[in-house]
């Protein structure tokens, strides 16, 4: 199935929304839908050997995070009746249902997110973004962003190898590494920003303003156009029943 | 052509808590020829070459800021408020800056600058093709940009500057992710743009400066301590070496007298001359 950029990304925020307006069960049905996502159509295949890889260890990340999660809260939350012990612990349905919900809600929403953004490149993103009469400002920031999200994991990369070639024992057990991220964080950020910052300025170095288009983007279909409307258009009428929902209970 | 660049009594304040980095700067860049700007770190090379290209202004909003620059025929007082490219292309530091991301192949995003100028596509092809000739950046057209070695990043870089053809470049430190004969390359081809390009170059590799420039420069804590021609400098070489590395002055002495690389038989026939 060929679907574009503009119809992937309305999908995407249909499901972002959905994660929080619908009931769980549905949520569940469409976490499992997101997984059929890219077996269904090539637009949400990651677009290297690289997204692959950070799909498969975000995958795990969430997996374990989910199951983390439900523990707590079946611990934590002492509703209902125990459903079994845990190491002496006793764990409560009412947590434990509390828990799979928000896991399932939490998970709908980033795999979502996560299908679209290892499936589409930046360039994609930016010249669909300029098609909805974005500022190019505005653009050009999320772009940074996303150039600052990307290059992270090589950054803490590079940090720890360099930590470890001065003897630190970076990568010696799971705690220290942890300890050694939050450790590096703070200078991390502030050097990203400033980076960023800089390409800021390189871009204004080479001209760039307000009137420049950032890429060519090609011309939408009639069935996207339908299709992205349509996603939108649930979408906003899923924000509004929640609100109406609220109002009104 | 080159323009002419005049900076008359240029005092430049970061911040009201800060000492000046500019301490009342003038100096003359006459069109096609090339300025050297040599100093220790600090000394306020890179903000004048900010200065110029308009980014100190716009960027640094409580800086405070007094004199003149003059860019070709128009007086900016005190210093220019916007970019001025492209009359001023402008090289950073860190080449790897000039890289948006945004495109898959180098060859696109050298076309990215000529897209800010609307420069017509047909003429796209033809002027990336002549400037990644003269760089040789040929073989590297089709590669994404972000996978490039720190040379070959500071070569992309300087084409996605020169693409634009600036009358005025400015470059800070552009011999830094280089080897020797990316150096001397690089150098080869600033002294075959002069014909057409005025150059300011700030730089610490001193033999490389004098290689290319008519003038030099030297700065020390914001003031200038030199200012005449490549001839003057040489004279008075040894005033400065407590300045500038005393590694590098050690090397420079020591090239001229016997040259045995193939730079410092350059660097020596360049000051012979």
């Amino acid at each position: 199935m060929t679907i574009d950029t503009r119809t992937k990304g309305t999908l995407t925020l249909l499901l972002c929304v959905s994660a929080f307006t619908l009931p769980w069960t549905v949520g569940a049905l469409l976490l499992l839908s997101t997984f059929l996502l890219p077996l269904l159509s090539s637009a949400f295949r990651p677009i290297s050997d690289r997204s692959r890889r950070a799909f498969r260890r975000f995958s795990l990340y969430a997996a374990v995070l989910a199951g983390v999660l439900i523990l707590l809260n079946s611990i934590l939350l002492r509703e209902g009746t125990a459903l079994f012990t845990f190491l002496g612990i006793p764990l409560f349905d009412g947590g434990f249902l509390f828990g799979v919900k928000t896991a399932t809600r939490l998970l709908l929403l980033s795999f979502s997110l996560l299908h679209f953004f290892l499936s589409t490149p930046i360039r994609i993103i930016a010249s669909e973004l300029q098609q909805t009469r974005i500022p190019p400002q505005i653009i050009l920031s999320l772009l940074l962003a996303l150039h600052f999200i990307d290059r992270l994991p090589a950054r803490i990369e590079r940090i720890f190898a360099a930590q470890e070639a001065r003897g630190a024992p970076i990568r010696s057990s799971f705690f220290r590494r942890v300890k050694s991220f939050f450790t590096i964080l703070t200078p991390l950020i502030l050097t990203s920003i400033s980076e960023s910052i800089d390409r800021g300025i390189a871009l204004e170095l080479r001209g760039f303003h307000s009137g420049v288009r950032l890429l060519d983007a090609p011309p939408s279909t009639r069935s996207s156009v339908i299709l992205s409307r349509a996603f939108l258009t649930l979408s906003l009428l899923l924000i509004l029943w929640r609100i109406i929902r609220w109002v009104l209970l | 052509m080159g323009l002419v660049v005049e900076i008359r009594n240029l005092v430049y304040q970061y911040s009201p808590h800060l000492p000046n980095a500019l301490g009342g700067i003038s100096f003359n860049v006459l069109p096609n020829t090339c300025c050297a700007i040599l100093g220790p770190t600090g000394a306020g090379k890179s903000t004048i070459l900010q200065a110029i290209s308009g980014i100190l202004r716009s960027h640094h909003r409580q800086g405070k800021a007094e004199g003149v620059i003059r860019i070709g025929d128009v007086i900016h007082q005190p210093i220019p408020d916007k970019s001025q490219f492209p009359n001023v292309g402008y090289v950073l530091q860190e080449p790897e800056v000039h890289i948006s991301g945004l495109f898959e192949t180098v060859a696109e995003e050298i076309t990215f600058t000529l897209r800010t100028l609307d420069v017509p596509p047909t003429l796209h092809a033809d002027r990336v093709r002549r400037i990644t000739d003269a760089l040789g950046l040929g073989h590297l057209l089709h590669r994404n940009p972000t996978h490039l070695s720190g040379g070959e990043t500071q070569r992309v870089a300087l084409a996605t500057i020169l693409v634009a053809e600036p009358p005025i470049l400015l470059l800070d430190e552009p011999t830094t992710s280089l080897d020797i004969h990316g150096q001397m390359r690089l150098y080869e081809y600033l002294r075959k743009i002069k014909q057409t390009t005025t150059l300011l170059i700030a730089e610490t590799n001193i033999d490389l400066a004098l290689f290319v420039a008519d003038y030099l420069v030297v700065l020390e804590g914001g003031q200038i301590v030199f200012n005449g021609t490549k001839a003057e400098f040489i004279q008075r070489i040894a005033d400065f070496s407590s300045i500038l590395a005393a590694t590098e002055w050690h090397d420079i002495l020591k090239s001229i007298a016997n040259p045995r690389t193939r730079a410092e038989k350059r660097l020596a026939s360049v000051l012979a001359k």
